[in-house]
């Protein structure tokens, strides 16, 4: 567990980054803490492993004061994970995975042999070790940081906006491995970013950081969506927070509607009025596309089933949220939705309507709370 | 070219006086200037010092030198000690403050992460600071060691010029053949410890070397 | 920190050590002085301009040819650094000229006649420093014109250049400017009234440069060694000095006292009694421009054509 009490940092040329801080981070939770640039939300992580010190009030991890732990101890105990890695240029990927524990005492044969299965739990092929981190990608170097900061088995891992360099595809993988990763080892995180939507898919809870230093607010995710303590915080989340609320509410239970689905070789005997759409299915039951009448005569006509069928929209998963349910209805080209399971065969379409009725029953069922 | 090839004995003797003169500060210079580098590279007033006490030892006239020398160190006047000792000190000068700002090189990002991982001040020091700072440090010491090529020519003073003696002695009689010799000789030494300073760069460091993705 | 990179360092710091003790090994260069009392061998020095190697060479070869073991230190800069040399024995034999070598022990003496100036010499040498018999060559600094300027305003000696004052372009090393036989001197004695304006400092001694500035008319008049091959290669005119302006600049051995032996001194004296002026120039010349030889090589020549390739007393 890691307090702030009352913390307070001040520049000498006046500037205050961080405002009496006050607040806790449960032992084996993801911390978020958010806000826009120079709002303390690194200056405040970076107080619990002592790369800052601050000019009023304590910081305790697990009860004591790190004032009073000596900082290269008290770093060799705290994984840290940077944005672009802050990897060491000059030592081979494994050599980098293993500092930790080698700097502990560990032999550097014993080091290395762990960090080759570290290197797999982060998702890479440990052949990647005996390279340089220059020989990398940007998403690898990101994963080599995390097994880094994994590697002395620390307690506690610190993340500094670590997938904010990298491309939005690549950051939704390393995001899906983080939580895999948590699932696994519960570790106490603290994590910042400054991308609202990371802070709310990640954390168990979020800190909300304004500008000045000062704490806006301090919750779990839902609540933070569905109730922003003030003006601040709901213009930061910004627009679309109802929308976004919806990632909390399950989709499982959701009707679907049946959903008759062609194949490819019915396609030219359809008769199919103006705005009217088909599903196209492949023959192990995977969505191909929709096609509506001018597609049936684009395919009379002899063009391509690819040119002819209309892309779908966003497929609804088994596991997927009223989020993903709302969005599959809404990018559909028909206003159905596609649902799949999870060989990825049709399961039934999803109507918008059903998920709005499906949002009211669950609110009813766990009542907002209202202060 | 002609007088070069006749006098391949004293060729080969010059030579190796020159490159005793060359290296031997070279390699006492480094052994000054690294760790007296590291230890005022953070501190900006103690390496505005040192930078400007340098500069100072850099402008005291070699023949000043050759004659104070003797009465400090325990040399007579014409020993090479004299040379060797003059031409430390100026090259441990030039690389004291070629030292902090090759430690400048290095990234902020990762100096950082090596203190938050749990490296002691020493530590980031020797296995992180220094190692990154050597692609710079070896480009600054190419440039002094081919300096000091040319400056063994202070030990002219004293009768021990190495290869600049061929300049002096050719000037002196006429003889543009010996000068041109002399050019050749010390132009062919220069490009040779160039190389194999940069060489010995890359030879230890592994990393500059890989293709980037 | 891998294995490689301390092997580095390790190999590193073997090559220092043993550069370090390659160079110590070669020249000792942290010996402190040591006085030998072995009066049978000898350092030779020279300082660092061709006439002076050649003649520390004659020395030195003669020498060798009568029983001595000589070392040899060449080309040491000037006056000051090797008349310390001498004094702490790291070479012990020098060839000097009378008369600057006076003014260096004595910067006042205002003695200009030949003999005298010996005589002062050996008076104002300090305890430790002795000269042998001088030679008969002499190499002092002159006022040195072009054929074409000697023949163009008549000139025989200084004094006929006197009239001329204020056309005159002197080159010569700076000190020259300052220097009571320079300038001063010259305007003292002869009325040669030269202004610092006029006044161009070339510092190869006579050498090159001042020979080519006065070819090319740069200069009126410069100060050339006596003995320099460029005066009868460019037919230049040296203007006599019969007030002796310039000191008399006989050659002669400068040894250490604590090498002086009987031996020693009856083989240089020997070899000096046949160093004439004409000798000297021709030696000079015999090591200049390319197709020159190394002046060890012409010290050679000398002494085997005077002699003096076989020991002394076998003759």
């Amino acid at each position: 567990m890691i307090t702030f009490t009352d913390v307070t940092k001040r520049y000498p040329d006046g500037t205050v980054a961080v405002d009496g801080l006050t607040l806790e981070v449960p032992a084996g939770s993801l911390t978020v803490f958010v806000g826009p640039s120079g709002c303390g939300k690194t200056t405040s992580m970076r107080m619990i492993n002592r790369m800052v010190e601050p000019t009023a009030g304590t910081v305790t991890v697990d009860g004591r004061d790190v004032s009073t732990v000596d900082p290269v101890k008290l770093r060799l105990g705290i994984g840290y994970v940077i944005q672009s890695g802050g990897l060491m240029p000059h030592q081979r990927v494994i050599d980098n995975v293993a500092c930790v524990p080698v700097l502990t005492g560990v032999s550097r044969r014993a080091a290395r042999q762990a960090a080759y299965g570290l290197l797999e739990r982060v998702g890479l092929d440990p052949k990647l070790g005996q390279r340089y981190p220059a020989q990398l990608s940007g998403g690898q170097q990101q994963r080599v940081g995390v097994a880094r900061a994994l590697a002395a088995d620390p307690p506690i891992l610190l993340m500094d906006e670590p997938f904010s360099a990298v491309d939005p595809v690549v950051r939704e993988e390393l995001q899906a491995e983080m939580l895999r990763l948590q699932s696994e080892l519960h570790k106490t995180i603290v994590f910042v970013t400054h991308d609202i939507d990371e802070a709310v898919k990640l954390g168990d809870a979020v800190a909300v950081f304004g500008r000045g230093g000062g704490l806006q607010q301090y919750d779990a995710p839902a609540r933070l969506l569905s109730n922003p303590a003030n003006e601040f915080v709901s213009e930061f989340i910004g627009d679309d927070r109802g929308y976004r609320g919806l990632q909390f509410f399950t989709a499982t239970g959701l009707e679907l509607q049946p959903l008759s689905a062609v194949s490819e070789q019915e396609i030219d005997a359809l008769e199919l009025a103006p705005g009217d759409w088909r599903l196209i299915c492949r023959d192990d039951g995977t969505p191909f596309g929709w096609i509506n009448a001018d597609g049936v005569q684009a395919h009379r006509d002899g063009n391509t089933l690819y040119d002819s069928v209309t892309a779908g929209g966003s497929l609804l998963h088994a596991d997927g949220t009223l989020r993903t349910a709302l969005d599959a209805a809404l990018s559909s080209p028909s206003g159905i939705g596609v649902a799949v399971d999870d060989t990825g065969a049709v399961l039934g379409g999803v109507l918008a309507d059903e998920v709005i009725e499906a949002l009211d029953a669950q609110r009813r069922v766990a009542p907002a709370e209202t202060d | 070219m002609h007088y070069l090839l006749t006098h391949l004995d004293n060729a080969w003797a010059l030579t190796l006086i020159h490159l005793r003169l060359a290296l031997i500060p070279i390699v006492l210079g480094l052994l000054i200037a690294v760790p007296l580098g590291s230890l005022v590279w953070r501190h900006t007033a103690l390496r505005r010092f040192t930078t400007f006490t340098a500069s100072i030892i850099f402008t005291i006239p070699s023949l000043a030198l050759f004659v104070v020398l003797p009465l400090i160190i325990p040399t007579r006047i014409l020993d090479e000690a004299n040379v060797i000792v003059a031409l430390t000190l100026y090259t441990a000068a030039l690389l004291v403050r070629a030292v902090p700002e090759a430690l400048d090189a290095v990234p902020g990002a990762v100096r950082d992460a090596a203190e938050a991982v749990g490296y002691t001040k020493l530590g980031q020091l020797l296995k992180i600071e220094l190692p990154l700072s050597l692609p710079v440090l070896v480009a600054g010491l190419r440039v002094v060691a081919v300096t000091n090529i040319s400056m063994v020519a202070v030990g002219s003073v004293i009768g021990i010029g190495g290869l600049g003696t061929w300049f002096t002695e050719g000037y002196q009689s006429d003889k543009s053949d010996q000068i041109v010799a002399g050019i050749i000789a010390i132009f062919v030494l220069a490009v040779l410890i160039d190389v194999a300073i940069l060489l010995a760069g890359r030879l230890i460091t592994p990393w500059a070397r890989v293709r980037v993705t | 920190m891998s294995p490689r990179w301390r092997r580095g360092r390790f190999t590193a710091a073997i090559l220092a050590v043993t550069l370090i003790a390659a160079g110590c090994g070669s020249s000792n260069p942290l010996g402190g002085g040591t006085v030998s009392g072995d009066l049978k061998s000898v350092v030779v020095g020279s300082a660092d301009f061709p006439e002076s190697k050649i003649v520390a060479e004659i020395y030195a070869h003669a020498l060798e040819v009568n029983g001595f073991t000589v070392g040899r230190q060449f080309g040491i800069g000037s006056r000051e650094t090797y008349i310390p040399a001498l004094r702490d024995h790291s070479i012990d034999l020098v060839p000097e000229y009378i008369g600057n070598l006076l003014q260096y022990f004595d910067p006042k003496s205002t003695v200009t006649e030949p003999d005298q100036v010996e005589l002062a010499l050996l008076r104002a040498l300090p305890g430790d420093l002795m000269i042998l018999t001088p030679a008969p060559a002499n190499d002092t600094d002159t006022v040195t014109v072009t054929e074409a300027t000697a023949a163009k305003w008549k000139l025989v000696s200084i004094a006929d250049l006197a009239p001329h004052s204020a056309e005159v372009k002197f080159g010569a090393p700076s000190e020259f400017l300052n220097r009571s036989v320079g300038l001063a001197g010259l305007k003292a004695n002869y009325g040669l009234n030269i202004s610092a304006d006029n006044f161009v400092a070339i510092s190869d001694g006579g050498g090159p440069a001042t020979v080519r500035s006065l070819v090319n008319g740069t200069v009126t008049a410069a100060n050339i060694f006596s003995t320099s091959p460029a005066i009868p290669q460019n037919k230049f005119v040296v203007l006599t000095d019969p007030k002796n302006n310039f000191l008399p600049g006989n050659v002669v051995p400068l040894v250490s006292s604590q090498k002086m032996s009987e031996t020693l001194k009856s083989v240089l004296d020997a070899v000096s009694a046949k160093l004439t002026t004409p000798g000297l120039t021709q030696l000079n010349a015999a090591v200049s421009g390319n197709s020159g030889v190394d002046p060890d090589q012409a010290a050679r020549t000398w002494l085997q054509d005077n002699g003096f390739d076989t020991p002394i007393g076998s003759r």
